[in-house]
């Protein structure tokens, strides 16, 4: 699959290809991080992390992309691990060049999805759901709401839960 | 907290771009204004953001899992089937006193591996090839025994000492060629208990078997008398073989649910499907067919329910072996390794435990292995058109599974819209009593005030150009009274004139009311076209009256599919009893107490109320088993819960309609 089509798939419905094609390049990453003193499981959470990331980059409007998309995947892995590196006070390699302006807008959205993973099964659902475009009747049903209000109210109690989470932990 | 829920979907409304041109104006406005404004719209995007991330997690990790799979098919290749290899064996020492002939070649050739063991005792040797020769106890009778053993268990081997795999006129595939001999005081001895050997070998053969070399004349073996390596199988009575998975019929017994077979059966087919497919309650979906069902999660119910058929008593299937490792492959939740067996009916039990043990590591790997070594073969008989028929079995159960669970959903989603359009006719008559009572109350209260009025008073519709202030505040008043069914006294602040709008509680007891399944009480406004239902308190049913209509009282009951009426011009002092009515009666036993467009919703309620039980009966079937489904996943399939559906451990959603914790009744 062309880098074009990659990306018009994760634009689009079928993301699950594109992630399945973009999987073949993880035996890379995973010599990459063991060779430089990770686990077998730093490997695998750094190249998902990885991938989230570009997926999620790949969907925003202003994304270009100016190398290959494996060029691409491989640069935010080592970013990526070099932040973990430095956080686990291990040497680093010298900076790499490539702009990174999502470190900083990634690490808020960790933290604010271990929040909803922490809000208990339910909510977490339900709030994905609404999140990833399904319609209010959509998930009312798929939830077993008994109205489209009770749905709303629910979700933004949810969204409340997790607000005054994240705030707490953004503060502190 | 309404305003807090307000100003959340507002702040949504920005992020997600969806308010207009002036609207996104005046919030950034407020937001500059306003820093806890600010935050809130960080936080508030920053869990959008979040959820987003959390999307694509899963789909991530189901495209690793994937990966994972598709690199070990790969990695370990499909092994090929059906070569009938037969492997050459030589065994000295064991009958046939010719093999003991001291010209062979081979003895001088190969190097000669000497063993002095304690006969009395349970002795195991490994020889230098890796070969395991496990002796009992007085196997060669007792004290002291030498043990010669020559072996050739490689091609080089084999060539090298001229020994051939020859049998009469072919020649054999060998997987190695072994003598043992023993003597005690220069005595050869013969085993009077047999001896365990045990080859290494990378791949178990089907077909192998065991050769006793006979020395022909000029020095040559011919290999002959072959017995199998394997053993074959009994099988017992399909039905007393346990194929639920591990600890399955235990939780059932914990849960207080019945054990018996047929409860057991028909629950972890519909359940332990439903719960590979999703919930049942969870309707308008699709069921979700992508569920890998083959590929190392979970095992698919609608094969267990095949491989019950009683066709498969004479193979592998109903053996106590078979159910061994299908315990295991539960256990490694290996639906791929079931299906090797599945697929293989006719092999030997150990020849598919090698292939399994190629196709995982690990622990897995071990066991497969372990099963491998038992040598465990299959039940004598032709199998190959149970083949066929298995695999034509599992695809019918599985698309009848999905029916049924689709159709479930499918009557539950009829069943919401049901519920919705009767809840939503409910609102329609209380909102069209309210509106016509407030009619009553509004010209009684202008009749009381002296005020001459030709205007219609809706509550709905307030007209603009109102010429005082007074009557407006009038019929606010009287709006509430009535809304609030309170007394009210109302003063005109121009005349000082009053007026009063009066409510009186009534309470009627029915006899007998905790024995009905379903008890409704109606009072009925003779001049109005709604209802009124009384609010029930165990046996005594409330409501009120306004002074200025005259009320009826009608009860319906349902027990058992029977219907129970009373019907009074008034609400009685004492208390009632209701009387079984024939449901064609219905209509007439209710002409003296309701008038025309009550007869018709009360009837309509009649209807919704008979369908209701009979619905709820069924809901609460679906619940129970919903509840034994979710019970079920947490340990049927563990690792669907890493994919995309975990269930909270705690259970339901809190809006299910009566739910309980009981055993469906099946």
């Amino acid at each position: 699959m062309s880098d074009q089509k990659l990306i018009s798939s994760i634009r689009g419905e079928t993301p699950d290809r594109a992630l399945a094609v973009l999987y073949a390049h993880f035996p890379m990453v995973r010599s990459n991080v063991l060779k430089s003193g990770g686990s077998p499981q730093d490997a695998e959470d750094i190249f998902q992390e990885s991938l989230i990331i570009l997926c999620r980059n790949v969907r925003r409007p202003d994304f270009v992309l100016t190398s290959k998309l494996s060029t691409y995947l491989f640069g935010i892995a080592r970013n990526i691990w070099n932040q973990e590196l430095r956080s686990r006070q291990k040497p680093v390699p010298p900076e790499d060049p490539m702009t990174s302006d999502w470190v900083e807008r990634e690490k808020r959205a960790r933290l604010a999805e271990k929040i909803l993973d922490e809000l208990g099964e339910r909510c977490k659902e339900l709030l994905l759901l609404f999140y990833s475009g399904a319609s209010i009747r959509k998930v009312t049903v798929r939830m077993g709401y008994t109205s489209e209000n009770s749905a709303k109210n629910q979700k933004f109690k949810c969204l409340e839960r997790a607000r005054n989470q994240y705030k707490s932990l953004t503060h502190a | 907290m309404r305003n807090e829920l307000e100003r959340m979907e507002r702040i949504e409304q920005y992020l997600l771009g969806r308010l207009s041109l002036d609207d996104k104006a005046a919030f950034e406005a407020d937001m500059a204004l306003d820093p806890t404004l600010r935050e809130d719209v960080e936080a508030q995007r920053d869990l959008m953001e979040g959820a987003d991330r959390a999307a694509w997690r899963q789909r991530v990790r189901k495209a690793g899992r994937r990966f994972r799979i598709r690199r070990n098919t790969w990695r370990w290749g499909l092994p090929g089937l059906g070569a009938a290899v037969v492997a050459a064996w030589l065994f000295a020492g064991h009958g046939h006193g010719h093999a003991g002939d001291p010209s062979l070649a081979a003895d001088t050739l190969l190097p000669t591996q000497e063993f002095t063991i304690q006969a009395d005792r349970d002795t195991s040797i490994i020889t230098k090839g890796g070969m395991v020769v496990s002796i009992p106890a007085d196997a060669l009778g007792a004290g002291s025994v030498n043990v010669r053993i020559h072996e050739a268990l490689t091609p080089a081997a084999i060539i090298e000492s001229g020994l051939s795999s020859q049998s009469g006129n072919g020649l054999l595939e060998s997987a190695g060629m072994f003598r043992i001999q023993a003597f005690k005081g220069g005595n050869a001895l013969e085993p009077r208990k047999p001896i365990f050997i045990q080859v290494p070998t990378d791949t178990i053969k089907p077909g192998m078997q065991l050769y006793t070399g006979v020395p022909m004349p000029g020095g040559r073996l011919d290999w002959r008398d072959p017995k199998p390596l394997t053993h074959d199988l009994v099988p017992v009575d399909i039905r007393k073989l346990n194929f639920y998975p591990p600890h399955y019929q235990d939780s059932l017994k914990v849960w207080g649910y019945p054990t018996d077979t047929v409860f057991a059966d028909s629950l972890y087919f519909y359940s332990g499907y439903a719960a590979m497919a999703g919930s049942f309650t969870d309707v308008g979906f699709a069921i979700d067919n992508n569920y890998d069902k083959d590929q190392g999660c979970g095992i698919d119910p609608s094969k267990i329910r095949a491989i019950r058929d009683s066709a498969f008593a004479r193979t592998f299937i109903a053996t106590r072996e078979f159910e061994r490792r299908l315990h295991w492959i539960f256990t490694f939740e290996r639906g791929d390794i079931l299906n090797l067996y599945l697929r293989n009916l006719d092999k030997d039990l150990c020849y598919i435990d090698s292939m399994a043990a190629k196709f995982s590591y690990g622990r897995v790997r071990q066991k497969f292995q372990y099963f491998a070594s038992l040598r465990e073969g299959n039940v004598p008989g032709p199998k190959a058109h149970l083949q066929d028929y298995l695999w034509k079995l599992i695809p019918l159960l599985h698309s009848l599974s999905e029916k049924r669970l689709s159709d479930a959903r499918d009557a539950l989603y009829q069943s919401n819209l049901v519920r919705a359009t009767h809840m939503n006719d409910s609102l329609v008559n209380a909102e069209k009593r309210l509106e016509a009572e407030f009619k009553v109350n509004y010209a009684e209260v202008q009749k009381q005030l002296g005020i001459p009025t030709v205007r219609a008073a809706s509550p709905l519709v307030y007209e603009a150009n109102v010429t005082s202030s007074a009557w407006n505040n009038i019929d606010r008043l009287v709006w509430k009274a009535t809304q609030d069914q309170k007394s009210a006294r109302i003063t005109d602040p121009q005349t000082g004139k009053q007026a009063f709008i009066e409510y009186d509680s009534v309470n009627v007891r029915i006899s007998g009311a905790n024995q009905y399944e379903r008890i409704f009480a109606y009072l009925l406004p003779d001049s109005i076209d709604a209802y009124a239902i009384m609010d029930r308190e165990g046996e005594n049913f409330g409501g009120k009256q306004d002074r200025f209509l005259h009320y009826s009282l009608v009860c319906l009951a349902y027990k058992g599919g029977d219907r129970f009426f009373y019907g009074g011009r008034k609400v009685p002092p004492g208390p009632i009893s209701l009387e079984k009515i024939d449901s064609t009666d219905l209509e007439g036993r209710m002409a003296s107490y309701v008038n025309h467009a009550q007869d018709s919703s009360l009837i309509k309620e009649d209807q919704y109320t008979i369908w209701e039980i009979g619905d709820s009966r069924q809901r609460l079937r679906y619940d129970s088993l919903e509840v034994v489904r979710q019970k079920m996943w947490n340990f049927l399939y563990p690792c669907a819960l890493i994919l995309d559906r975990a269930v909270e451990t705690n259970g339901l959603s809190d809006t299910v309609i009566g739910r309980i914790d009981q055993p469906p009744q099946q």
